[in-house]
């Protein structure tokens, strides 16, 4: 699945970047009638106001037992609160463990194990003040020392676990930035985070900082794939990579207790047998549901259908350093050629939008652009302008399951119209992340087609186009270097207030709108599909959410 | 020379025969009462014949989309319907009969001569030589043949030479096997033995006077050979080792349309039913040969 490591984990959880199969098998068309006129067959898909897109009409059925069974289409790699890095690991780790503070389905802070919190006037200091009397599954307290201590394992470059770039930023092999210089216990329930200078996405990361009982930090052997070790409301109870994950209600927990017994994460990756389960009540809900199979749901009667904007953003980055792509006429003759809207029709069934910018519109300080209308005319007179009137050939590397080597596909077919011969190339997602691993200079990577999923504008723009990003450091694969983006970006880090933030995001936003190290192609919505009788499921930055759900028992 | 030798060769096999006609009338008469065999073989033709003017007979570009007319079933406008793309599957699945047909054949003939050459070394040095070919055959027939064109596959990487590569390789340990089979019969004859008195080169006697005594295996073989590679390379590139996924290519064609079965199953029927059409038509083809040429059912 998701190329790896990233830099900072997707905070929209599910969709992380390159989440391959990140997919619904696509295309929709309405069952009985594929026949005939030789027409088009594509359901569009259309949610209403509350996000359904199909509501149940049957809805009298009965859970078989109080467990919830969410059926994914990736898989759960691992179970390191610190150190997973794919979103649907992430979902499972977010039942586990508690964070300081958390983003709701409105993507706004919203307190978890922190009461409250603080920033000081010079935005350097963050005070954190816990809840009273939570206790790790081991009987541990959560304390302001146990945050300490979760704070320096977290650093320790021994550990190295992912999540370490929350508080490090590396520049080089050598070089590393410290964004936090440290964390003290103020008194049992007080915790502080004193920065350096201002950083904008510290908050954003905090909701991703799930805390470890003490006890396990200290025990370097800890598995925490066979033993979990959080605070959170549920518990680990089996965890068989590529299978499932089961998790079983804590019922210790401090905070409101869940009333499912018992949610068991299925790794189920072909579409059909996904809306099979879930047709015959195996599985209570599953992600994605595949965008052709509306008509399937929407028969069944017990079963609820949601369409839900997402932070996923769908692009094709142009290496800036190969020959063609190095001319910003051709970059943008590409994107002049690129039809977004029927991209959105044949690959989502229009349950997409158009990217207007590189951000996805729900990430804070999106900033609207004038869209790169197709304009085959303009494309080619571009193309002739750089030179290469009668085309080029450039190739695209893409991970090799369906949806993703469909799009790849629609690529070419869109940049045969000016004459660019695209040559698609699948491969293992592992190969790809080699690939786009490569430093500048060996590189062969051309063109990937590829998602990336974040709520934080900085991880954003930062991990994708900062120069300070080429690989193998970080993700800007494009190779694009722009020293303006760089110092706006830098600026918006340390900007004290979110306004100037924005403004500073903004003009990140123009400038590669302008230059486009991409070829910006859509951002699509999450689509979720459950049974009836599963109440108050929602969908939130973390992923999946059914931890206040019930179940018609 | 090599007319008079291969004569010979079948003369040796007319001798069993009670009255001696021309060989190949023979051949074509026996041939013809086997129905369904004539019909395998007519299908071949068909395929042949379309795997060469395809292209050039498409109603529709095979590539040329149509993103109004997606996954739409079979109809007047598009006989076998469109794919996700609202592509032309019949225009598809023709032009993909060179390339699928063509793999095909020519990993049979890379493989088969290969089979060829070390059967034809195994039988008639035989000793160490035959030890160690046919032990190498051994090991690589403990293999399941489509695991074995996987690794190699994997090995080299994906696309349509290397599959054709795979496959050749995979072809010839049965060849060799058969081929050595045959040499050991023919190498005792006399006129080998005749041929090597007065002096023949071991690779003249091998090539010139034991090869032909081989041809009647060989032939019924490969065509078999041929049905077994084209589900062998559609296999593979349905499992996306071979074929680019946007090359029309049968294999290919199913592999992608598979993940719309439940909404068009035609995507799948189709490329399916000439796979099997054509694999079909090649193993009667190879069986009515077979029973032909055997002279125990004669």
């Amino acid at each position: 699945m998701p190329w790896l490591p990233v830099p900072r984990p997707s905070v929209a959880g599910l969709g992380l970047a390159g989440c391959g199969g990140g997919g619904d098998t696509s295309t929709g068309t309405d069952t009985g009638s594929a026949s005939g006129d030789g027409g088009s067959n594509v359901e569009t898909i259309e949610a209403d106001e509350e996000g359904f897109v199909v509501r149940a009409t049957k809805t009298d059925g009965k859970a078989p037992k109080n467990e919830c069974i969410l059926a994914f289409e990736g898989e759960f790699q691992e179970m390191h609160p610190m150190d997973w890095s794919d979103g649907n690991s992430g979902n499972v780790v977010y039942y586990i463990y508690d964070s300081l503070y958390d983003l709701d389905e409105n993507y706004e802070y919203a307190p978890r194990a922190a009461a409250s919190y603080e920033v000081s006037d010079d935005a350097c200091t963050y005070t954190f003040h816990l809840n009273e009397g939570i206790t790790f599954t081991d009987g541990a307290p959560l304390n302001a020392e146990a945050v300490v201590a979760n704070y320096e394992a977290a650093i320790n470059p021994e550990n190295n676990w992912r999540r370490r770039r929350t508080f490090i930023e590396t520049i080089d092999e050598n070089t590393e930035n410290t964004r936090v210089d440290s964390c003290t216990a103020v008194d049992e329930l007080t915790v502080q985070f004193h920065l350096p200078e201002p950083y904008a996405p510290f908050m954003n990361s905090m909701t991703q900082f799930y805390l470890i009982s003490p006890t396990a930090l200290a025990d370097s052997s800890w598995d925490y794939s066979k033993q979990s070790a959080g605070s959170g409301p549920y518990i680990l109870e089996e965890y068989a990579q590529g299978d499932h994950v089961s998790i079983v209600r804590n019922e210790d927990y401090w905070g409101e207790a869940p009333s499912i017994d018992r949610i068991d994460f299925r790794v189920v990756p072909e579409a059909g047998s996904r809306i099979a389960a879930l047709q015959t009540g195996e599985a209570t809900a599953i992600y994605p549901m595949p965008t052709d199979q509306v008509a399937t749901v929407r028969s069944a009667g017990d079963i609820n259908m949601i369409s839900i904007p997402s932070t996923t953003m769908r692009y094709v980055t142009l290496n800036t350093n190969y020959e063609p792509l190095s001319d910003v006429r051709v970059r943008q003759a590409l994107n002049y050629a690129f039809n977004q809207d029927e991209y959105v029709n044949v690959m989502y069934s229009g349950a997409a939008t158009p990217a207007t910018s590189c951000l996805p519109e729900l990430v804070p300080g999106y900033k609207a652009q004038t869209p790169y209308d197709t304009d085959i005319d303009k494309a080619k007179s571009l193309l002739e302008e750089a030179g290469y009137a009668d085309g080029f050939e450039v190739s695209i590397i893409c991970d090799n399951s369906t949806q993703e080597t469909k799009g790849a596909t629609f690529v070419m077919q869109q940049l045969e119209k000016i004459g660019v011969t695209v040559n698609v190339l699948p491969n293992e997602a592992a190969t790809n992340a080699e690939i786009a691993a490569e430093p500048e200079d060996t590189t062969e990577l051309q063109m990937w087609y590829v998602n990336w999923s974040q709520s934080d504008p900085d991880g954003f723009l930062r991990s994708l186009l900062s120069s300070a990003m080429v690989p193998p450091t970080g993700y800007n694969t494009a190779f694009w270097k722009n020293d303006e983006f760089d110092s706006e970006l830098e600026a918006g880090n340390a900007a004290p207030t979110e306004e100037e933030q924005n403004e500073h995001y903004g003009k990140c936003q123009d400038i590669a709108w302008e230059e486009c190290p991409w070829l910006f192609l859509a951002s699509d919505n999450t689509l979720l599909s459950y049974k009836a009788y599963l109440n108050g499921i929602k969908y939130v930055a973390q992923g999946i959410d059914v931890i206040h759900a019930t179940l018609n028992v | 020379m090599a007319d008079t030798n291969a004569t010979t060769a079948q003369a040796l096999s007319a001798e069993e025969l009670p009255k001696a006609q021309n060989p190949t009338v023979q051949f074509i008469k026996k041939f013809l009462r086997r129905k369904t065999a004539v019909l395998g073989f007519l299908f071949i033709v068909f395929i042949l014949i379309m795997a060469v003017i395809g292209p050039s007979i498409v109603p529709y570009d095979p590539n040329a989309y149509d993103y109004g007319a997606i996954l739409a079933g079979p109809s007047a406008t598009h006989i076998w319907g469109t794919d996700e793309f609202g592509r032309d599957v019949f225009s598809r699945i023709l032009a993909g009969t060179q390339l699928s047909l063509g793999t095909a054949l020519t990993a049979s003939i890379l493989g088969t001569a290969g089979g060829v050459v070390l059967g034809l070394i195994a039988g008639f040095f035989g000793g160490i030589a035959d030890s160690i070919i046919m032990r190498i055959c051994d090991v690589m027939f403990a293999f399941p043949s489509i695991l074995l064109a996987i690794a190699i596959v994997a090995i080299i990487g994906p696309g349509i030479t290397n599959i054709m590569i795979g496959l050749a390789v995979f072809t010839v340990p049965s060849f060799a096997r058969i081929i050595r089979g045959a040499v050991l019969e023919v190498r005792g004859e006399l006129y080998v033995e005749v041929a090597q008195s007065i002096g023949c080169s071991p690779a003249r006697t091998m090539f010139v006077h034991i090869f032909p005594g081989t041809m009647q295996a060989l032939i019924v073989n490969f065509t078999m050979n041929v049905g077994g590679a084209i589900l062998s390379a559609s296999s593979l590139s349905f499992l996306g080792f071979g074929a680019n996924v946007t090359q029309a290519e049968w294999g290919a064609i199913l592999s992608q349309g598979r993940n719309y079965l439940a909404i068009a199953p035609h995507l799948v029927l189709f490329p399916g039913l000439v796979i099997f059409l054509t694999v079909l038509a090649f193993n009667l083809f190879g069986d009515g040969l077979r029973d032909t040429l055997d002279p125990k059912l004669n």
